[in-house]
């Protein structure tokens, strides 16, 4: 196994009201646990503010958990100081959302992706350029794009600058947060295709983390489902029909199909999203499942295997069909 | 192919030839306006004159051909070669007999040094030989200027890259690592802008006597919040962009970080306040100056030339005139500078 988290939380502290209330915090990771194995890529969905930018925070020990442990490649990293963790940085890497804020404004291209070679102190000075150039020609960009700067690119491009840049130390995995859900659909397609040559390429390993079920689905062999906090299912993405958490079924009832004759009965859900500052007791997600009963406010559901590679948290998993099942039951009424 | 499109737009929306760094928009931006462009070339412009006053205005002729021999008798005026004792011959001469003895003698725009007092011609209004008149003790106004504005300028740019300097350290500790120390040093800001630093000026020189380096030191100590508040926003909005959070994912130090990444994208607003902050120190050094606790007599500044044209007020316009006006034009000029600059760098009007 590349990657192994165990039992990850993190919860902000908010700063108190009046000093005779509580104080309160946002839950913003509860209790997470998966593992990842090298050259695969793991997807990660949910709703925005479900957590996912922080639990990708938390991997890259950019903040620190409030308890938990993350092993990369065995070595524990959460009990490792921060000089003892850089020169193990340039092993995991990042892409970020935002390829508008996540570039600096005054550097060039050239600039921003040397940056990384001259912070580790990789290798001759003047083989920089050589090593740039190529990295600039892998992600697809002009070879002109070296001197310029980023407000010279178009989104897409800008995107490609960050790729490099997270590629450019030679990691074993990278943490891709929503990487394209800033991008126009039309480039979606291209920058996923992009991080799967690369992958191929560079012999990569990807947590890729989208809101979207169905990027996800494309670029990743396994998925985490996590709803307020918790992951909620974990599951191989070609057996994702027979998914058992209500909430990946109203996650997948939302991907459209592609064939029009099957008409995909669409499930919304009541309510909103509850807040993290306080979360519901029991499962978390009881107030807007369809299945909930009494039981599911009493007590804290956890992971657990269905089958060998199927994980569900999920107190009325018994009761609850798999998604293909609904789907036959539309069709037939 | 979707590629090669992309590069394509890429391309069109701006001309490779044309420069696209931040400071070479900002440049082109701000030499939009004619404005803005006068305002720098006349601070260019005074501060060549500064640089160079004792070329521009000096009693000692620039250049001597007697007998054969060059001599540049101008050079021992200069600093540092006053110190080198170039031409001891040369202390003796009479100029006026030397030229009438045939050597040829050459002077500089203004042949007159700033303290040389001629009892024979003083108040005199402007004429050819003395552009701007001279002063009760026969002094030439224009000379005297010169030499002011090197007092004015180095003041004023001296007291504010002290500021600056301070402001930036202080808002970026208090920026950047937040938590108690932003909040002693948020204190600390609130604490310094109560003071009332024209009167803390005063006392200070009252102690320890008038001099232009006392008031470059105290508004240099006192005059820092303003920029340390401004570079506190900057660098509290900036840690938490992604590009720092890359940074630091990189491994990279927090000196690199902020010297780095973090500073050259706060340094714009800086610059802003920092020229305004010029104008007011200039305006500071002048008030003083007129008040008599800026430089000490004989050496001339603006303010102090001011002072003394009071009492000649309406029989010589010339002596309050012209330094009046040296003031309020640099002042002004910074001002536009500024504004120039503060428009330049807004990205709401860039196109
Ligand atoms: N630094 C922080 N301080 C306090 N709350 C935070 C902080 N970062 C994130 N949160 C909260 O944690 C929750 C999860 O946020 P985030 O991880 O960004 O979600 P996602 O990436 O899934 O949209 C949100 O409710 C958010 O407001
Ligand atoms: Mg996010």
């Amino acid at each position: 196994m590349l990657l192994k988290v165990e039992n990850i939380v993190k919860h902000f502290p908010l700063p108190r009201g009046w000093w005779w209330q509580k104080k309160s915090k946002v839950q913003a990771v509860n209790d997470v646990s998966f593992s990842l194995e090298g050259g695969k890529t793991l997807g990660l969905v949910g709703e925005s503010g479900c957590g996912k930018t922080t639990l990708a925070r938390l991997l890259m020990r950019l903040i620190a958990p409030d308890s938990g442990k993350i092993y990369l490649e065995g070595e524990e990293l959460t009990s490792l100081k921060e000089s003892k963790l850089r020169p193990l940085r340039k092993k995991f890497q990042m892409i970020f959302q935002d390829p508008y804020s996540s570039l600096n404004p005054r550097m060039t291209v050239g600039q921003i992706l040397t940056e990384p070679l001259k912070v580790h102190g990789m290798g001759k000075k003047a083989g920089y350029l050589n090593r740039v150039q190529e990295m600039i020609d892998k992600v697809g960009l002009s070879r002109n794009a070296y001197g310029r700067y980023p407000h010279e690119f178009s989104g897409g491009q800008r995107q490609r600058v960050g790729i490099a840049r997270s590629l450019m130390l030679y990691p074993k995995l990278v943490i891709a947060d929503e990487p394209v859900s800033a991008l126009d659909v039309s480039i979606q397609a291209q920058i996923i295709n992009l991080m799967m040559d690369l992958q191929k390429d560079m012999d990569l390993t990807y947590l890729f983390i989208a809101h979207d079920l169905k990027v996800v689905r494309h670029i990743s062999q396994r998925i985490l489902v996590m709803y307020l906090g918790h992951i909620v299912e974990e599951i191989d993405s070609e057996h994702l029909e027979s998914a058992r958490h209500p909430y990946t079924h109203a996650l997948l009832s939302a991907v459209p199909v592609p064939s029009p004759q099957v008409a995909r009965k669409k499930i919304v859900l009541t309510g909103d999203v509850p807040s993290p500052i306080n979360p519901p007791s029991g499962c978390s997600f009881r107030t807007r499942c369809p299945y909930a009963q009494e039981i599911c406010a009493e007590k804290d559901p956890f992971l657990d295997s269905l089958h060998d590679d199927h994980r569900v948290a999920c107190l009325l998993v018994k009761e609850v069909p798999p998604f293909s099942d609904l789907e036959k039951n539309s069709e037939t009424r | 192919m979707a590629l090669i499109l992309e590069n394509h737009q890429a391309k069109k929306l701006k001309p490779p030839q044309e420069k696209s760094s931040y400071w070479a928009i900002v440049r082109r931006q701000f030499s939009r306006s004619w404005l803005n462009r006068i305002g720098l070339i006349i601070i260019l412009a005074m501060g060549f004159v500064a640089l160079v006053a004792p070329l521009l205005a000096n009693s000692q002729p620039l250049y001597v051909r007697y007998e054969g021999k060059v001599y540049f008798p101008i050079l021992q005026k200069i600093w540092p070669l006053t110190h080198l004792n170039l031409y001891p011959e040369i202390r003796e001469w009479n100029f006026d007999k030397l030229e009438k003895k045939g050597a040829d003698v050459r002077y500089t725009l203004v042949p007159y040094s700033p303290n040389d007092y001629d009892l024979e011609s003083i108040l005199l209004p402007p004429d050819e030989y003395h552009l701007l008149g001279t002063d009760e003790q026969g002094r030439d106004v224009l000379s005297r200027m010169i030499y002011g504005s090197r007092i004015s300028l180095s003041v004023g740019f001296v007291a504010v890259g002290i500021y600056t300097l301070i402001g930036i350290i202080i808002g970026a500790l208090a920026g950047f690592f937040g938590g108690r120390l932003d909040m002693l040093l948020s204190r600390l800001i609130e604490v310094v802008i109560c003071f009332p630093t024209f009167f803390l000026i005063l006392t200070i020189l009252a102690i320890f006597g008038p001099s232009i380096y006392n008031i470059m030191i105290i508004i240099g100590l006192t005059g820092w919040t303003g920029i340390a508040r401004l570079s506190r926003g900057e660098f509290l909005k900036l840690r938490d962009q992604d590009f720092v959070t890359a940074c630091r994912s990189q491994g990279m130090k927090t000196r690199r970080i902020i010297f780095r990444h973090i500073l050259p994208n706060a340094l714009a607003p800086v610059l802003v306040s920092a020229t305004f902050g010029i104008a007011a120190a200039i305006l500071v050094e002048s008030s003083l100056s007129f008040l008599g606790f800026g430089v000490q007599p004989p050496t001339p500044s603006w303010g102090d030339l001011l002072s003394q044209s009071r009492a000649f007020m309406d029989i010589a316009w010339w002596l309050t005139i012209f330094p009046g006006a040296a003031i309020f034009l640099t002042i002004t000029s910074f001002n536009l500078v500024g504004e120039g600059l503060r428009d330049a760098i807004d990205p709401k009007l860039r196109r």
